[in-house]
């Protein structure tokens, strides 16, 4: 019996199962090359999470999320698949919204986005203009959008509700009507870096104690005090953008575009049958430049303005004494006191930098240059790295 | 008999009968005052038909002298048998290396593939100890419906030709069931396990067997009075393997266009972990399992023999999809309950000038199956080796089984039931779009329910003689109910439902005459009727029709044989012939509308007919038996069987009304010759045979109708689907399964067919689309053997033997092909096909980066994190050729098992 039993029990132990569900492979998680993202579209504007493991970043929709001009997703440190993150405001709504540039607060709980909105001149079937535009501002026939309008958010970041925890309109310049109808659109350098490169200009910044955020609305660099009505303008900050609450909560860096010269010209909307234009534009087009801004730091107060040279989409290190910023085509390590700079490795064509809250990854959103077969227009993927 | 309240005195002239003998090995103790008493072992007993015995007794001064045994002589000719079946006794069934009872129905000469002699699958009807049973409602179709364990049964017989009377609704044959019964004088036990868990890979298939059974008397409730139960439990992780597992499209497999675009694709480097991505020996999706109780009392009182026995039988299983493969959720399964009560009374008398006999026999029986989509938390439960207690679950199956005036009334999907769709989990991602659905549900919910009471009233009178008279009537009432939803997961979308009450009737008188000079002599006559018992409307397409209702349809069947020794002879050489009229009526299903589309106002595609007929037939055969030494023995035999009214199963596609409706229109006819051998020697038995057969006729198909009306009503016959040419079957038993008393035991069974007829488009298009067969399935063969070595005593256990069990199936590892593609002529389909399918949706036009939930490497050909539309577009032929995988075109795999068997 004792032989039966053991038997028994050994074929009892040899049980084997069924075999599972076909398993994708997904070799690149895991990947030490650095690079997070392939999105043929621009990834912009990464933030990390609380505990330095992933990455929060606004991109165009791709194949496999719901289309969207900007979803806000997440993708693992370590490199993997992305998921869009804040289910209740970007998934199975009747209208799918345009969101950009996630930033979380420094303890981790609360997220400010953008949701945005623009206009297409898609009312015409056809734009006339009176003479070629040497840098034309859009294609109003409805390929680029022209920004309008954007609202600031405010959430928990685990909230599955449907309301925010506070929201502010920011109204973006750049576009009026006269009273005769006539269309004046003004290209401003914030409006080039937005409709050619998607920089997320309005990025806003939390203030340490997570009561305030810093963003910019491509005229000025304001504070909201986060449920009030409206935000204050810091005096001085023209055309600045990409704002950074410095850790200690001392200073808020930004960047300010080169502007360049403008040009004019006037272009006609036509419907067809109709001999007459239905409306005539007016547009005013500063050039496109990722490069020459200057590097500002201004005390929230609004004092205390002074540049740092130039620089690009700053972020500060954790002691609040030196700031990260693209310069001359890489990132820099910038000393504030000082103003001396350097040269960090590996980060050529690296923009919006991010530094893990642990201080040992900096992840950006490196420029991919236009020509491959992929990225024919060229584009931003996110990238990390060890600091 | 021994074990059993059957005794008799004989004549003075030492004749004797004793009737009503349950079938099976039996032994028969013979005494008298004087004489060393006898007792004779495994003495043949057939169902309804007499056993000639004959017994020298030795005087014996002796008073009371000690009982010689003898074993009975296994006859290897019958020649007092004008019909030709074939009989596996339960020594032996508990020898073969079989799983369930169709495998050894399939060694009987003359059967393969579940065809009787070329006849359709739900030809043949089951007798359960004398019960005449059948699934009326769909035979043709899922078959039987009831299964026994093998491990129950005392014996099998089956009649392939020239069955008597007393069996009707049957045109090709009879399967004859006895169930076991109690040593009336000690318990006895068995436990047997055998599984394949410990096998290596390329043998493995994922089955675990637990068979118990145990018999004895029940001395509380008198003397006689006894139980047996038999517990059968079978787990399956691959419940229909198949030889080459979950397999792909090779270039050896298809034409040679298709074959250079499978080499390009597996040997370019960018599109080669594209082909065949996912293989295994055991087909996922495929876990299952099998519980059939079986319990039988028998009580003797008196004259009266009384017996009940319970069988329940559960079979569920997953069902493989080669759409759902990458699924890894939902998928289709099955599930079938099977319940027969039996409760027998039989009176007997006994004397040396005959024996008299009247039964009394009523059965219910339901069988019930439901297919759907099983609910994953099934798998969940308690899991021991595959084998799950409990029942599958099927998403919705309360919904679907409610009131079906509730049902319609709610309007809603079957709840749990998804569109299919999505491309996550598989490994074409985006580009496996509408060829895989790895989301979502199969959309199909169907069941059925048949209950029948069946009562029967028979008597018979056997004579010292030989000879038997038999006469016996028949009712059955039937309550059935069918539900079919296509589109089970569109709100609004219409279930077929039918709930109806058939009766059949059926009354019978039959004579087997013996003479003095060992003529046999058999006449019968059997008239049998059916109603449908459905109000119809003529035309289904049109309103304005009339309500008919459905009448009696009557058949009368003449049953005439005759065997009888060749003289000179000295018996070892017989002749025989038979004639019968056969009849059975057709599968309730074809009563019934059934729709393509789900939807009755518009897509009527075949019209049921209620007043369908009889399906007719007449069966002609004749044969020779021989002796050729006591050791060998042959039988030849010839067949003709024609098949006047056959349901055509087909109808023209758009046909409603009267020229859609099911008729009894098709004919055939299946003549062939068969040889059998039987051979016995010490510790060896054979059995083998061949049969040599052609099935022509007409099935109607979706071009060629024998219904239309006014039009071309199709005449041509051709070779029938089951057209099978040859099968041959071996059964070799050794050592201990051949009778012989030895520790070791082998059984070697092998099967051997060509293929059925595969009807291609005919040659140059034809008219019509016609058909043609140009070509037969290749042939098929399968070799199992099942060993065992007897180690005696068990310890520690008193009255324990123990023996070890090898159990090997295909083990020649033959890829037999069971199917093909009738355009083809090979398992895979055509370029065109392929791209056709791969083409059927438009490629998304943007590319998929790396990180997307979309992005799967293998599309990634040149693996720089983005997939173009181009590499989608290369993807999308790769998974349209995934899509049509032979897996299931395949016959049983290689396995190899282990096990113990414990009696006690």
């Amino acid at each position: 019996m004792r032989r039966v039993l053991v038997g028994a029990l050994m074929l009892a132990s040899a049980c084997r199962e069924a075999p599972g569900p076909f398993t994708v492979e997904r070799p690149f998680e895991n990947d030490t090359s650095g690079r997070l993202t392939f999105n043929v579209n621009s990834d912009h504007a990464p933030a990390w999470n609380a505990n330095s493991d992933s990455l929060y970043y606004s991109a165009p929709t791709f194949p496999g999320l719901p289309p969207a001009k900007g979803m806000l997703l997440s993708v693992p440190r370590r490199g993997g698949t992305t998921k869009p993150i804040l289910s209740a405001v970007q998934l199975g709504l009747p209208r799918q919204p345009w969101l950009a540039a996630p930033v979380i607060s420094a303890d981790g709980n609360s997220v400010a986005f953008f949701e945005l909105t623009d206009v297409k001149d898609e009312e015409f079937d056809l734009i006339s203009c009176a003479r070629p535009p040497a840098a034309p501002a859009r294609d109003t026939i409805g390929t680029h959008s022209f920004l309008m309008e954007a609202v600031l958010r405010v959430r928990p970041l685990n909230s599955g509700g449907a309301s925010d925890a506070a929201r502010l309109t920011v109204p973006v310049a750049g576009r009026t009507y006269s009273e005769t109808g006539d269309i004046q659109n003004t290209a401003h350098p914030f409006h080039r870096l937005f409709e050619v490169d998607g920089v997320p200009i309005f990025r806003a910044s939390w203030s340490p104690d997570a009561t305030r955020l810093a963003y910019s609305d491509g005229s000025n660099i304001r504070v909201w005090t986060i449920g009030q009505p409206a935000s204050v303008i810091l005096p001085g900050t023209e055309d600045g953008i990409m704002p950074a609450w410095s850790p200690d909560g001392t200073a808020i860096a930004f960047s300010k575009p080169f502007r360049g010269t403008a040009s004019s010209f006037t272009c006609f909307g036509l419907m067809n049958g109709q001999v007459l234009p239905a409306a005539t534009f007016t547009r005013t087009v500063y050039p496109f430049t990722r490069q020459n801004s200057q590097l500002m730091l201004i005390r929230p107060d609004g004092t205390g303005l002074r540049s740092l040279g130039e620089g690009d989409a700053p972020t500060w290190t954790a002691d609040s004494r030196a700031i990260i910023a693209h310069r001359a085509l890489s990132l820099f390590s910038i000393s504030v006191e000082s103003g001396t700079s350097t040269q960090i490795p590996n980060t050529l064509n690296a923009f919006e930098p991010a530094l893990s809250r642990d201080g040992r990854f900096l992840s950006f959103a490196r420029r991919i240059e236009a020509g491959t077969e992929t990225n024919p227009k060229g584009n931003y993927d996110i990238w990390v790295a060890p600091f | 008999m021994d074990k059993l309240p059957h005794r008799v005195a004989s004549g003075a002239d030492g004749r004797f009968v004793i009737g009503a003998v349950p079938a099976g090995e039996r032994d028969l103790r013979i005494a008298h005052i004087g004489y060393k008493p006898i007792l004779l072992t495994r003495v043949q007993v057939r169902p309804g038909r007499s056993s000639d015995v004959n017994i020298a007794l030795e005087a014996s001064p002796v008073e009371v002298a000690a009982i010689e045994v003898r074993a009975d002589r296994q006859r290897l000719i019958e020649p007092e048998v004008s019909t030709t079946h074939e009989t596996v006794v339960g020594r032996e069934l508990r020898e073969l290396p079989v799983d369930a009872l169709d495998q050894v129905l399939e060694l009987t000469t003359g059967v393969s593939g579940g065809h009787f002699r070329g006849g359709r699958i739900g030809q043949e009807v089951y007798v359960v100890d004398g019960v005449e049973l059948k699934n009326q409602l769909e035979a043709s179709r899922e078959g039987f419906g009831l299964e026994l364990s093998p491990s129950s049964l005392e014996e099998v017989d089956v009649i392939t030709g020239g069955f008597g009377a007393a069996y009707g609704s049957a045109l090709s044959g009879v399967v004859s069931y006895t169930t076991r019964r109690g040593n009336p004088e000690r318990w006895e036990s068995r436990v047997a396990v055998t599984t394949d868990h410990w096998a290596p890979a390329s043998w493995f298939r994922g089955f675990t067997g637990l068979s118990l059974s145990s018999g004895g008397p029940v001395s509380f409730l008198g003397p006689g009075a006894t139980l047996f139960a038999d517990v059968l439990a079978q787990g399956m992780l691959d419940a229909d393997n198949r030889a080459r597992g979950l397999t792909c499209l090779t270039p050896d497999d298809v034409g040679a266009e298709l074959a250079a675009a499978i080499q390009n694709l597996a040997a370019d480097a960018g599109t080669r972990d594209l082909y065949c991505p996912f293989s295994s020996s055991i087909i996922p999706n495929q876990r299952g399992d099998k519980l059939i109780g079986f319990a039988r009392f028998d009580k003797p009182i008196g004259k009266l023999n009384l017996n009940a026995s319970m069988l329940r039988n559960r079979t569920q299983n997953e069902l493989y999809t080669s759409e759902f493969k990458y699924n890894p959720t939902y998928h289709l399964g099955q599930r079938f309950n099977g319940t027969l009560a039996n409760v027998n009374a039989e009176w007997l008398t006994q004397k040396a000038t005959g024996s008299t006999s009247f039964s009394v026999r009523t059965a219910l029986m339901r069988l019930d199956r439901y297919l759907g989509v099983v609910d994953p938390s099934t798998f969940d439960g308690i899991d021991v080796a595959g084998f799950r207690p409990q029942s599958f679950k099927f998403l919705g199956e309360d919904f679907a089984r409610k009131d079906i005036i509730e049902q319609i009334s709610l309007g809603s999907a079957i709840p749990g039931y998804v569109v299919p769709g999505g491309v996550a989990s598989s490994p074409f991602g985006t580009a496996g779009a509408g060829i895989f659905f790895t989301e979502g549900t199969p959309t199909i919910a169907s069941w059925s329910r048949s209950d029948v009471l069946s009562t029967d009233i028979a008597a018979a009178r056997y004579t010292p003689g030989g000879s038997m008279y038999r006469a016996g009537t028949t009712a059955k009432l039937y309550r059935v109910e069918t539900y079919e939803r296509a589109l089970a997961h569109l709100a609004g979308s219409m279930p077929n439902y039918a709930r109806f009450y058939p009766a059949t009737l059926a009354a019978f008188g039959e004579a087997n005459i013996q003479t003095d000079d060992g003529m046999h002599f058999e006449f019968g006559l059997r008239v049998e009727g059916f109603r449908s018992g459905i109000d119809f409307q003529a035309d289904r397409s049109d309103f304005l029709s009339p309500v008919l209702s459905s009448s009696w349809k009557v058949s009368l069947m003449p049953r005439v044989g005759a065997a009888f020794p060749i003289p000179g002879m000295q018996g070892r050489s017989g002749i025989r012939f038979n004639y019968s009229r056969v009849a059975q009526p057709p599968d309730f299903r074809y009563f019934l509308d059934s729709t393509i589309g789900d939807s009755l106002r518009t897509d009527i595609r075949r019209q049921g007919n209620p007043n369908l007929a009889f399906e007719k037939g007449s069966t002609y055969e004749g044969g020779i038996n021989h002796l050729f030494s006591d050791n060998v023995a042959m039988t030849l035999a010839g067949f003709r069987k024609t098949l006047d009214n056959l349901v055509s199963g087909n109808l023209q596609l758009g046909d409603v009304g009267q020229a859609g409706r099911f008729s009894t229109g098709d004919f055939g006819k299946v003549q062939g010759v068969e040889i059998t051998m039987r051979a016995r020697w010490s510790g060896i038995s054979l059995r083998a045979g061949w049969a040599l057969q052609q099935a022509t006729g007409l099935s109607s198909g979706n071009e060629n109708d024998s219904t239309l009306v006014g039009a071309d009503p199709a005449r041509t016959e051709f070779p029938l689907a089951f057209d099978r040419r040859h099968s041959g079957d071996i059964s070799l038993f050794l050592g201990r399964a051949a009778g012989l008393e030895k520790a070791w035991s082998a059984s070697l069974t092998t099967t051997v067919q060509s293929g059925y007829p595969l009807l291609r488009p005919e040659a140059g298009g034809g008219t019509g689309g016609r058909r043609e067969v140009t070509q037969y399935l290749p042939w098929t063969s399968i070799t199992d053997l099942r060993a065992s070595w007897d180690f005696g005593d068990l310890p520690m256990c008193v009255r324990c033997s123990w023996r070890v069990v090898f159990d090997a199936r295909n083990i020649l590892n033959r890829k037999n092909i069971l199917a093909m593609r009738t355009n083809t002529g090979t398992v895979g389909p055509t370029l065109g096909e392929v791209q056709l399918l791969a083409n059927a949706l438009p490629i998304p036009p943007a590319s998929i980066p790396r990180e997307s939930p979309a992005y799967v490497l293998t599309l990634d050909l040149d693996r720089d994190g983005i997939i173009t539309p181009q590499e989608a577009q290369a993807a999308r032929f790769a998974a349209a050729l995934d899509r049509f995988d032979p897996t299931l075109f395949f016959g049983e795999a290689r396995q190899l098992r282990l096990g113990f068997e414990v009696a006690f």
